[in-house]
């Protein structure tokens, strides 16, 4: 009822609005009539208001250009404003440049050590670039392998040579041998074998005479040297025999 | 609506040109919407260039309006005359300079004058939404849903506070009357 009352007046305030009277308002909702009247003479009256005193054009001027005023005021403001806050990081194009150099600047270095290796690598082995078109172009001669015009006899064993002692390898200036033999009291003399083992005497290319060695009888000879001193247990061919065949070369000639 | 979404896009970006356009085009009905609650032209005047400023600052500030620009420009200037009237009031201009200005038959210019003061004093006596819907509807001429942009509300809640902002102000004018 209400809300049906609340559509009436407004349609009957459209009316009054289109310039229709409060009396043929009024007779379209007769049943309202009592209702609506004050309403719509309060209505009416209100509309008295709608008489103003216009603006003056001085004052509607002097507001419009104070209003623009204000407004560009505030856009410099708000530019600033912008540009305080931007500072350093709204210059984006510093990051992008910096890449470019810093990639720049490796590209650089490593053209640069290439360039650096090259130029060691062709004063150490000036053949190292040309290499593989030389090797087309002018194919090595393979080394052969060819037997010596001159075949220098093997030196020929007696039985006396390897039996020489190898105390004096080497020539003494002096002449005087600088290694005495010196008996090992440890050693006991082992009886002679029969088979004496042919020890190869080194000899020197050159024409040095080799030194001569004074024969020593092959029994009971006692070792000049503890050869094995210096072979325990790596020297191959070193046997239990060894030791007791130590007069037999010292273990050099077991194996020719 | 869609002329005034362009418009406050362009004049959130300070144009110049948009800027003066609005103030051209709605200054004049701002102006008379103060007059009509406060019947003082230089106030009026005053009020009404604080309620472009106003939507300068909400401009600057990223607020205001984004579609319905009259609807905000009058309620903010329904705020400034609220404000106005709770602020201890001056010196008003007196009503025979304003009679001397008038070309009107004296007489009836001052009985006109004495009725809308009347008038003005009752709407004062309404809430703050039952002035605004008398002034915006049966003042300013605003449709319903206009209305509604500007309170915030739905046509039928306007047809209801129509309804009573009425009733209210036909009480208050009559016991005015009786006195």
């Amino acid at each position: 009822m209400k809300r049906d009352f609340e559509t009436i007046l407004d349609e009957s305030l459209s009316r009054l609005k289109q310039e229709e009277s409060i009396e043929a308002c009024l007779g379209r909702y007769s049943q309202y009539a009592a209702q609506l009247e004050p309403l719509l003479r309060t209505a009416r009256k209100v509309e008295m208001l709608k008489d103003t005193e216009p603006p003056s054009a001085q004052a509607m001027a002097t507001g419009r250009e104070r209003f623009l005023r204000e407004a560009t005021r505030l856009w410099a403001e708000r530019a600033r404003a912008r540009k305080l806050t931007r500072g350093p990081a709204g210059r984006t194009w510093i990051l992008p440049l910096a890449v470019v150099a810093l990639l720049a600047g490796l590209l650089l270095l490593v053209l640069a050590s290439l360039l650096m290796l090259a130029l060691l690598l062709r004063l150490n082995a000036p053949d190292i670039f040309h290499w593989p078109y030389r090797q087309w172009a002018t194919p090595r001669p393979q080394p052969t392998m060819t037997q010596p015009a001159t075949d220098t006899p093997w030196p020929t064993m007696t039985p006396r040579e390897y039996q020489t002692p190898m105390a004096p390898l080497y020539p003494a200036e002096s002449g005087t041998p600088t290694c005495t033999p010196t008996p090992v009291p440890t050693v006991t003399p082992m009886p002679p074998t029969d088979t004496p083992v042919p020890t190869v005497t080194p000899v020197p290319p050159t024409d040095t005479p080799v030194p001569t060695a004074t024969p020593i009888p092959p029994t009971h000879t006692p070792h000049l040297m503890d050869d094995h001193g210096g072979c325990d247990g790596d020297c191959e061919g070193h046997d239990d025999n060894d030791h007791d065949g130590g007069d037999q070369g010292g273990g050099h000639g077991g194996h020719h | 609506v869609r002329d005034e979404r362009l418009l406050l896009e362009r004049a959130r970006k300070y144009d110049p040109e948009a800027l003066g356009e609005i103030h051209d085009g709605y200054s004049e009905k701002i102006y008379c919407y103060i007059y009509r609650y406060l019947g003082e032209a230089r106030l009026a005047e005053d009020l009404t260039a604080e309620v472009f400023l106003k939507l300068l600052e909400a401009i600057k500030a990223s607020k205001g309006p984004r579609t319905h620009l009259s609807a905000w420009l009058y309620r903010v200037a329904h705020n400034l005359v609220v404000d106005h009237f709770r602020r201890p009031q001056g010196e008003s201009l007196p009503l025979e300079e304003e009679l001397v200005a008038a070309p009107e038959n004296v007489t009836v210019a001052v009985e006109k004058k004495l009725a809308q003061q009347q008038l003005r004093a009752a709407i004062s006596h309404l809430t703050s939404d039952q002035q605004q819907v008398i002034v915006l509807k049966f003042v300013e001429g605003l449709s319903n849903a206009e209305v509604g942009q500007v309170l915030g509300k739905t046509e039928g809640a306007v047809k209801s506070l129509q309804h009573r902002a009425l009733a209210a102000l036909q009480r208050i004018m009559e016991r005015e009357e009786a006195r």
